[in-house]
């Protein structure tokens, strides 16, 4: 595209309010996102994150509000991006391997095929996870960390320009934690990212905001400024949510 | 019999196709649902004097297609709908034959099943029917496979999922249809389920391996039920269910105890 390019709008939400039944789970939410911005989203359970992210989708509809994907709705702009979700219910023993799971992503429309060059792009989004040499095994035989690993590669394998990444290492150990957010830290120079996370304390060096959620938008900007608001919402000291970092990254950008 | 086997292996591939998605994507109970309510067709057959397999074909594509819009577009209980499309679909079919003086002579076949008096025309229905589901199967395939695996993802990378489900839908109503003369509106989900159920002892990784696998076992298992009937003079639908079943319990335990085969 054009110089323009740096400051260009990925997402843009106004004003929106969305409910179940008769509860309101989001209110008034603003939010914007810009080009290769890293956004964590936190919050408590049940705060109305997913929903959010589903909105942003197109999965559910806000009650009231304008969702820009890409200056497009979102069952337009969703084309561009690439989601990873918080519970992934498919059944596990489902007669499928991590190949055509990946080749999946590749959905152009009805009557077309799957093209060599969709092959390969999976190919290289299972290289770039490190789980091309797992291609042919069934989707259930992996592990929590190997399993979001390739549902990471699903979602890269849309050549996204906006990655959408719903509590990605919540059921996986420490060690699959730490090589998952390695594989962000890659992934983070060549598009946005947006993800919720609880681990605030092991992300805070790669992430650049930071939108505070339960039900309204309490913070939305750098993550900076966001701690004092993270600590009111934990309510616990900053030093304690960000224990395992070391202090050179908190004072990074002042 | 020729007819019989014909009729056997017309239904197998069917059962293969279809009865691999209905497993996968756990539409057993509205399947069970389709099938009844196409009782309202076979009933209405009857009454207006032509092939009552033709009158439930619009009632079970009919019956698909509402079970999957109000699923889809209301918050009207699933399964309470299908519990309802089912007895509805029954209960039109006992009206119809009753408004027809005189005994239903062969009811008792499209309930249970009569794979030895199935006529030519039957056959030729039965394989339109056939090469109409493997088309659209064949089209549809990635679709069908991407749905099956993860509706949500699927919306999201653009495939339009509630047309394409409905259209499973429809093509589960046909293949129900299929096997009415093999196995009965009662015993229909025994073939669309078995099968797999066996070929899945063994085939994990790959729809299309259990869809042919399916396919053929069920062929097998289906000749050797009608020859086992033939031969002891058992009524063929219900011998069919079992040698199914028999078939599934040695699956199951050579599976168990011999795991190396897989
Ligand atoms: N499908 C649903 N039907 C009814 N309520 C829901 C549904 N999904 C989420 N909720 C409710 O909406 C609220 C926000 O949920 P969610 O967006 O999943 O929160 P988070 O992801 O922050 O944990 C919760 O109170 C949850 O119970
Ligand atoms: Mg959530």
């Amino acid at each position: 595209m054009d110089h323009t390019n740096e400051t260009e709008m990925v997402l843009e939400l106004k004003d929106v309010q969305a409910s179940f039944d008769d509860n309101i789970v989001l209110d008034n939410v603003n939010l914007s996102v810009k080009k290769n911005d890293f956004l964590a989203i936190i919050g408590p359970n049940g705060g109305g994150k997913t929903t959010l992210l589903k909105i942003i989708l197109g999965l559910l509809k806000p009650d009231k509000g304008t969702i820009k994907v890409f200056g497009k709705n979102p069952e337009k702009g969703r084309s561009l991006i690439g989601y990873l979700p918080q519970y992934s219910l498919f059944d596990r023993d489902f007669p499928i391997n991590v190949f055509d799971v990946v080749l999946t992503a590749r959905y152009n429309r009805v009557f077309k095929r799957y093209s060599d060059e969709d092959k390969n792009i999976v190919t290289n989004a299972l290289k770039s996870v490190g789980m091309f040499d797992y291609r042919d095994r069934q989707i259930g035989n992996l592990s929590g960390g190997e399993l979001q690993r390739v549902l990471l590669a699903r979602a890269l394998a849309r050549r996204p320009e906006l990655l959408i990444l719903d509590e990605p290492t919540v059921s996986i150990d420490m060690k699959a934690q730490n090589s998952f957010y390695e594989l962000l830290l890659k992934i983070k120079e060549t598009m946005t990212i947006i993800i919720v996370t609880h681990d605030i304390g092991v992300i805070y060096p790669y992430i650049d905001k930071i939108a505070c959620l339960n039900q309204k938008i309490y913070y939305h900007g750098p993550k900076e400024k966001g701690l004092h608001k993270i600590e009111e919402m934990y309510r616990m000291p900053v030093e304690l949510i960000l224990h395992d970092i070391p202090h050179r990254f908190l004072g990074e950008h002042e | 019999m020729r007819n019989a086997i014909i009729a056997a292996i017309l239904a197998s591939v069917v059962c293969g196709i279809i009865g691999t998605y209905i497993v996968v994507k756990k539409i057993v109970f509205i399947s069970g649902g389709i099938s009844h309510a196409s009782f309202g067709g076979v009933g209405l057959g009857y009454l207006i004097g032509i092939n009552p397999l033709i009158t439930a074909i619009p009632f079970a594509v009919l019956s698909a297609v509402s079970v999957g819009i109000i699923n889809r577009k209301t918050k009207i209980n699933e399964d309470a709908i299908i519990g309802v499309i089912w007895s509805v679909g029954m209960a039109l079919g006992l009206i119809f034959i009753s408004l027809k003086q005189g005994y239903a002579p062969d009811l008792f076949s499209y309930l249970f099943g009569s794979i030895l008096t199935v006529t030519h025309s039957d056959l030729i229905l039965m394989s339109i029917l056939d090469v109409i589901i493997i088309t659209i199967v064949y089209l549809f395939y990635k679709e069908f496979l991407s749905i099956s695996f993860d509706e949500e993802f699927s919306t999201v990378v653009g495939v339009p999922t509630n047309a394409l489900y409905l259209l499973l839908l429809s093509m589960v109503a046909l293949s129900i249809i299929v096997l009415i003369r093999v196995a009965g509106i009662i015993l229909v989900l025994a073939l669309l389920t078995m099968p797999i159920l066996i070929s899945r002892q063994f085939i994990h990784d790959n729809l299309r391996n259990l869809m042919v696998s399916s396919s053929i076992i069920s062929a097998i298992l289906v000749i050797i039920g009608l020859l086992v009937s033939y031969t002891l003079d058992l009524i063929p639908g219900a011998t069919i269910v079992l040698i199914l079943s028999i078939a599934f319990i040695f699956a199951f335990l050579i599976k168990k105890y011999i795991p190396n085969l897989s």
